[in-house]
């Protein structure tokens, strides 16, 4: 039996990846993070010292039935909870949820540590700094990258190449009133460095890439599905996403073919990491190299299942059928 | 935006990483709208039907083509 561990919210990979699962008959629970603390009753279980069961609409379904385990989001879904209750305690009882749900997380994970993982735990907290690092091991090209605190630093790094600055890890949106604040790549010339004071914050800054084109590349075992994303128009945003929405500028959306030599440098890199399944951020410049920027364990990628009609959804339900052994190759095909 | 919303959120902004000074402020409408597509739905897992593809496969991109950049 396949296990799907998910979440309820921003998640449409997981529901279109069931679907495909019913219809091919497949053997498979998902489970949401949010499940874990519902107390409906729908959904109950027990974690002992050893042995382990979950009961979901009063069917028992004994962990020794888990064969294959698809980690495809997780997050703390106790906040529900602390942010009723408000006042100066609330940060209190934040980090106490955050730490019952961390020691909860890791003893499921535990109990399930013999499963086959498709996406293994520790991509939870990937580290797009260590990956940077690895993808250069593996022969890929990446943008230099420097993090400090300093502006006397970051000036010195700007003088060698045009510059960005991101996050280091992720960040959604900040929701104020009737308006939502984000936060995307960022160009950091000189100008915007002047302003800044003479310490910060650690802060990323990166080599901006004259870019040509991006390329978004959807691993699944060994595969990859790449789609070229094609600036068009007046469009010089240095983060695709933020071009989404502006009008008169537009990205174009195309199947690409990657080069084998990318192939083997990108299999070698996700070898490394232990990824069965990811998606990759390339950029690809006016010279023709091509530059990794980035690893995304647990990507959305229905936007470019739709736009170059890959039909991931259906490659993603059928590779977990044949890892779990319920289907073979022949039969899919 | 009203003024004591912007006050702190600039004093936020100083004190996070510097990409914070750059943030996009938008209109909630158009998140919502996003919200209210189907890609983006709070989806659980107990729906019936599945997407039923015809359209052919749209031709590879081939890296050698010279890219348009109109539409």
């Amino acid at each position: 039996m396949i296990l799907i561990l998910s979440y309820d919210e921003w998640d449409s990979e997981s529901e279109h990846v069931s679907r495909w699962l019913r219809k091919l008959n497949g053997d498979f629970i998902r489970l949401n993070a949010n499940d874990f603390i519902d107390q409906s009753g729908r959904f109950t279980y027990t974690f002992d010292n050893s042995n382990a069961e979950f009961v979901l609409n009063g069917k028992a379904i004994n962990f020794e039935e888990i064969t294959t385990v698809w980690l495809r989001r997780w997050g703390n879904p106790s906040s529900v909870f602390s942010d009723q209750l408000g006042g100066r305690n609330q940060n209190t009882l934040n980090t106490f949820l955050d730490r019952e749900w961390e020691t909860l997380t890791q003893y499921l994970f535990y109990l399930l540590r013999d499963k086959k993982w498709i996406t293994p735990p520790a991509a939870l907290t990937d580290n797009k700094l260590i990956s940077l690092v690895q993808a250069e091991m593996s022969g890929l090209q990446i943008p230099q990258f420097t993090v400090t605190n300093s502006k006397d630093r970051m000036q010195k790094f700007a003088s060698k190449s045009k510059s960005v600055t991101k996050v280091l890890s992720n960040f959604q949106y900040v929701m104020l009133e009737d308006e939502v604040a984000s936060v995307f790549t960022e160009e950091l010339d000189t100008m915007r460095i002047r302003e800044l004071p003479e310490y910060f914050y650690p802060s990323l800054i990166q080599e901006r890439i004259d870019k040509r084109y991006e390329v978004r590349v959807f691993c699944l075992g060994g595969d990859f599905y790449a789609t070229a994303v094609v600036p068009t128009g007046q469009n010089s945003e240095v983060d695709i996403k933020k071009a989404i929405k502006k009008e008169g500028i537009s990205n174009r959306y195309m199947p690409y073919r990657l080069p084998l030599e990318l192939e083997f440098q990108l299999r070698d890199f996700l070898n490394h990491t232990g990824y069965d399944t990811c998606s990759i951020d390339l950029m690809r410049t006016t010279d023709g190299t091509y530059y990794f920027i980035e690893v995304n364990p647990i990507g959305k990628f229905m936007f470019y299942s739709q736009c170059c009609n890959y039909n991931l959804e259906k490659l993603v339900a059928e590779y977990l059928l044949i890892e779990d052994g319920q289907r073979n190759q022949a039969k899919i095909d | 935006m009203d003024k004591e919303t912007k006050r702190k959120l600039t004093e936020i902004q100083e004190v996070l990483p510097i990409v914070f000074r750059f943030m996009t402020v938008e209109k909630l409408t158009e998140v919502a709208d996003i919200a209210n597509d189907e890609q983006f739905s709070r989806s659980t897992s107990i729906n019936t039907g599945f997407i039923i593809r015809t359209s052919p496969s749209r031709p590879i991109f081939n890296e050698h083509e010279e890219v348009s950049h109109t539409n």
